[in-house]
């Protein structure tokens, strides 16, 4: 009779051992309440673009090291050319951007910056200076490489912000015209 | 044989073939659902090697830290450990399994070989052609059955793959948080580690940044301990 690769017997657990794992999920509950700063970036996900779309338990495990960042006038928040993982919320406050020492724009709050160096690994292509007094900012990373557990979430942002860059583009062309 | 009926004799081939490692797939998923146990998305797989090393250091300290349901779960994980390599094994020795369990249990085939044999044993020459025409037939058909076999079995079997993984991460995250449980019940275990900053909830990460001081830079575990890193982070 075939039975395919034989199996070694199945380990039993009892009641003790199951009561075992149950109190090790409560404690991790308990973690997860304590996580303040992933809770402030669950209420503005729908804000930033690449996250959208992102169930809560699949954003916990692509986000890390969530950050509350404070900054004052002329602090560099991101230099030029640099490497870095982080990305960044603006929640209140203002910041400037500059490339090549020459100002391209303005950021407030609600925006969001540094993704695309975070996300494809590259150099910073600009300078943001912090503009305001007292800027909040929410600074996170996202973890690339657990594709194993994580693939959807992380289809989902690739989709997020390949969205996002074409949006970018049509822009351009429409201002070009 | 048409292709549906091709199709059907593989479909019950691998039914049989898959019908114990689906057994004990189902019996684990439901152990977990019914209990609402954890399926954590980070690739604690990864990190078992480390935890196997953090096991081993504490093991020397303390020989009788762990309870008896840490025990099992080692256990259950071993052993689910080598279904896996084994069920990966089998995209590589595929054509294996073909010829020695597929197409044994063909009756197509079976009789086609038997007449084949018989006419070889005859030994006449009027039967060249037809011993021939039939070692052609046959190697035709191989080739038909193996391409409609290949493509079935080895979906069936990354939904194993897939689906062992799934159970081995969630069983390698709960043997993560019960090593630390029974190891700071230990007095020895945690006598030894007075001078290591371990952090409530993070345990592993913790001890994992102060092995990252004293393992050699560059060798493989240092380069291992870091990207296990990542997986805590």
């Amino acid at each position: 009779m075939l039975k395919g690769i034989p199996m070694k017997q199945q380990v039993v657990y009892d009641k003790n051992d199951i009561e075992n794992f149950l109190n090790l999920t409560k404690d991790e509950e308990k973690n997860d309440r304590r996580s303040k700063n992933f809770k402030k970036l669950l209420g503005v996900q729908k804000k930033i673009s690449i996250l959208s779309n992102i169930n809560k338990t699949d954003l916990q495990q692509i986000v890390y090291n969530i950050q509350f960042l404070t900054y004052d006038f002329k602090d560099v928040i991101i230099d030029e050319d640099t490497k870095a993982r982080e990305m960044y919320y603006i929640l209140s406050g203002e910041c400037q951007v500059f490339v090549k020492n020459k100002k391209v724009g303005k950021l407030k709050a609600g925006e969001t910056f540094g993704e695309s160096a975070a996300i494809f690994n590259t150099k910073r292509n600009a300078r943001v200076v912090c503009s305001k007094n007292s800027t909040v900012l929410l600074s996170f990373c996202i973890d690339h490489d657990n594709m194993d557990f994580c693939a959807p979430a992380l289809a989902t942002m690739y989709k997020n912000l390949a969205y996002q860059i074409n949006t970018k583009l049509e822009d351009m062309n429409v201002n070009s015209l | 044989m048409d292709k549906k009926t091709i199709n059907l004799v593989i479909e019950k081939f691998n039914d049989i073939y898959f019908k114990n490692i689906h057994q004990i797939i189902e019996s684990n998923f439901n152990f977990f659902d019914e209990f609402h146990l954890v399926f954590p998305k980070k690739n604690y797989l990864f990190t078992y090697k480390y935890l196997n090393y953090v096991y081993n250091n504490f093991t020397r300290i303390d020989d009788e830290f762990m309870s008896l349901t840490l025990k099992k779960l080692q256990r259950d994980i071993e052993n689910i450990e080598i279904l896996y390599v084994e069920y990966e094994k089998i995209e590589v020795d595929l054509q294996i399994v073909f010829d020695k369990s597929f197409l044994k249990k063909s009756k197509l085939f079976t009789y086609m070989q038997i007449d084949l044999k018989n006419l070889k044993e005859e030994n006449r020459e009027s039967n060249r052609e037809e011993i021939k025409e039939i070692k052609h037939q046959l190697k035709e058909l191989k080739k038909i059955y193996y391409n409609l076999f290949e493509k079935d079995f080895l979906e069936q079997n990354r939904y194993v793959l897939k689906d062992l993984k799934e159970i081995l991460n969630s069983k390698v995250y709960y043997f993560d948080r019960l090593l630390w449980k029974d190891a700071m019940t230990s007095q020895n275990i945690r006598q030894k580690l007075l001078h290591v900053k371990i952090k409530k909830g993070d345990e592993s990460k913790s001890y994992l940044k102060e092995l990252l001081n004293v393992v050699l830079p560059y060798s493989d575990n240092y380069k291992y301990f870091q990207k296990c890193l990542k997986v805590y982070r």
